[in-house]
């Protein structure tokens, strides 16, 4: 169990009490109230970590004279100053392991004469920010001694108001400052103890770019040039390589064509992070859990040290529910807030910075050894259950009608003809008797998806084709595509015929239908040409998405 | 938001700082001050301190609620959550 100390100026009770709550294998204890000189002086058992947090206005006296416009001798104060960091650090150097010690701030309630504040050698932010410098550079040889900024927990308003507490029972800062700073040192403590996140998996579509590259194309997508949105995912993207340059590894995770996802990466003028930027990937259509277990085994590293990066909560809770070691924060709904998000995390702290962690990709990448993936003890039928998905079948009617053309002319990947149609062309090819249409809308407990996939069919005597097959990536890759070939099958079985055809036409893009037909018990009867006999015999669909199946309202 | 809404959203806060055992329950009859009371003398003033700054806050009701008398009455309005929130918004209602 390792043992920390809290030495400080105020009743630093409830700062344990809180993060006794966070970790409770810690043993705490701390020194009597207002006794930091003293405690120097006489305290004599050594201790994992020591927190020296302290305010600048209670030890250094000639501070306090500042503040209370006394008379002020800078030099008087800046030996204050040293003699109380040498006197902590000859503690640190018999009594502890690891010392953390927050940088001196102002009172939260300070106000001063604005227009005095920051005044060369008198001004108290002038003074106590030298302070802290003097510290720094007396703890400056001392690899164990950190001194940390304690200012980015003070960004509530409401916490500053805390005279009362301290009033009452010695307590100066609230619940919140308390709960920022207890994180601020748990991420210190994982880097110095060697558990600090070292790699971040990160999705592609809407993710590392805006749009779907598998639909909108190279030139479609958003990242970079003169768009807000654009913008937002060049700075994320800039955000990830200085955390790469750190040594913090990139890989890929994401639904997708691996050849058009990689010449993005390749050949897209406004990429920040480049192919040799990322020490492996899986690009595939396979379900995220799996791939990221694969991924982790290959760079040999735990699933505990993984940060998952993507902005679809489906995938997220995905990859939660499987993965419970891996680190899936949940990206901001806004990517204008993705490069701030990220920033704010705090799983990449490290005790120092050195050559080797600027190389680390490079050293990842070259040690890569296959290892064979171990299947994650985690079941997709079971989590397709759990997302409580919702299929309904819609007839074509006035008010879906824009989102089938859109459908017919947005979808690349799942798309078996990719027929390009317009409004009065769709409708002129509809009014033949033999010919249906179906949409489909998907809810799940995330949330409402719409209308996801269309399928259009021609019926003969005997034989139905499947003319158009469109499915939106969203709904890619849960098993949705084969409930819509059930359900196909059911609709020709009521109509009494025997067989279905689907001719894929290869695009660029569309290798995805041609992997499901590849996978179904369609039967390539001619290159590209899929046939199924006997429809009657029943194919399966998932009893773990609800269908539903609802009339033309108009 | 309302008195009770406040006072609720405070437990939740101090509760942070309990251990399993000491957690106070979102119920009427847990008990506050006095005998069988959870909450020791730090805990109790930061959980009045922070319903008095939220009142302020979010209510704009500027009250003192670290009141001594009130606090030693172990069967005045502080003897409970309910009789605590009772008191507020009777005071609040006449005020």
């Amino acid at each position: 169990m390792k043992s920390i100390r809290i030495v400080s100026d105020f009743n630093s009770n409830q700062l344990i009490r809180l993060w006794k709550n966070i970790n409770n294998n810690i043993k705490f204890s701390n020194n009597d109230f207002n006794q930091v000189y003293q405690e120097f002086a006489n305290y004599k058992n050594r201790n994992d970590i020591t927190v020296f947090w302290t305010n600048a206005q209670r030890v250094i006296p000639s501070f306090n004279d500042l503040l209370e416009y006394k008379d002020f001798d800078e030099n008087v104060c800046y030996d204050e100053v040293r003699n109380y960091a040498i006197s902590l650090k000859t503690y640190h150097k018999e009594k502890s392991n690891i010392s953390i010690v927050p940088s001196w701030h102002l009172p939260l309630d300070f106000k001063g004469i604005e227009s005095q504040n920051w005044k060369f050698n008198y001004g108290p932010k002038f003074i106590i920010s030298k302070m802290n410098m003097i510290m720094s550079e007396i703890f400056s040889q001392d690899e164990n001694i950190y001194l940390i900024d304690s200012e980015i927990w003070f960004n509530d308003k409401i916490d500053l108001d805390i005279n009362k507490l301290w009033y009452t029972v010695k307590v100066p800062y609230s619940n919140n400052i308390f709960l920022n700073s207890i994180t601020t040192f748990n991420s210190i403590l994982d880097g110095v103890l060697g558990k600090s996140k070292k790699i971040i998996i990160l999705d592609l579509d809407n993710t590392l770019w805006g749009g779907i590259i598998g639909d909108d194309g190279i030139d479609g997508i958003k990242l970079g040039g003169h768009d807000y949105l654009g913008e937002a995912f060049l700075d994320f993207q800039k955000e990830l390589k200085k955390l790469k340059r750190r040594g913090i590894l990139l890989a890929i995770c994401s639904k997708n064509n691996e050849k058009i996802a990689i010449d993005t990466i390749k050949n897209h003028s406004e990429m920040i992070l480049k192919k040799d930027d990322f020490v492996t990937w899986r690009i595939n259509w396979d379900d995220k859990a799996t791939n990221i277990q694969s991924l982790m085994n290959e760079i040999n590293l735990g699933l505990d040290s993984a940060v998952f990066l993507d902005d679809n909560p489906l995938e997220r809770d995905l990859v939660k529910k499987a993965l419970n070691e891996i680190e899936v924060p949940d990206l901001p709904l806004d990517p204008t807030n993705y490069s701030s998000f990220l920033r704010s995390l705090n799983y990449f702290e490290s005790s120092t910075l050195t050559k080797e962690d600027f190389a680390r990709s490079k050293m990842y990448k070259e040690n890569i050894k296959r290892i064979e993936s171990k299947k994650p003890n985690f079941s997709f039928d079971r989590w397709i259950k759990s997302t409580e998905s919702k299929l309904k079948c819609i007839k074509i009617n006035n008010s879906n009608i824009e989102r089938a053309i859109q459908l017919f002319n947005k979808t690349n990947q799942m798309n078996l003809s990719t027929r390009r149609l317009n409004r009065e062309e769709f409708l002129e090819w509809i009014k033949e008797k033999n010919r249906f249409v179906f949409l489909y809308s998907l809810k799940d407990r995330f949330g409402d998806l719409g209308i996801i996939g269309l399928v259009s069919l021609e019926i003969n005597l005997k034989d139905a084709m499947i003319v158009d097959f469109i499915l939106s990536c969203r709904a890619m890759g849960r098993n949705i595509e084969n409930m819509i070939l059930s359900h196909i099958r059911k609709f020709l079985i009521e109509k009494e015929k025997d067989s279905i055809t689907a001719v894929y036409k290869k695009t660029s893009r569309n290798s995805p239908i041609l992997d499901m037909l590849k996978k179904s018990d369609f039967e390539e009867i001619t290159k590209y040409t899929f046939k199924r006999n006997n429809i009657s015999i029943y194919f399966k669909s998932d009893p773990n998405i609800k269908f539903e199946e609802i009339n033309d309202k108009n | 938001m309302t008195i009770k809404q406040i006072v609720y959203k405070c437990l939740d806060e101090i509760n942070l700082s309990l251990s399993d055992g000491d957690k106070l329950n979102k119920s009427k009859d847990e008990l506050l001050i006095g005998d069988g009371g959870k909450l020791d003398s730090l805990a109790l003033m930061i959980f009045l301190t922070d319903i008095e700054k939220n009142l302020k806050n979010h209510l704009n009701i500027d009250i003192n609620v670290l009141d001594d008398k009130l606090m030693s009455n172990s069967n005045g309005p502080y003897k409970t959550i309910g009789t605590f929130i009772e008191y507020y918004e009777k005071k609040n209602e006449i005020n």
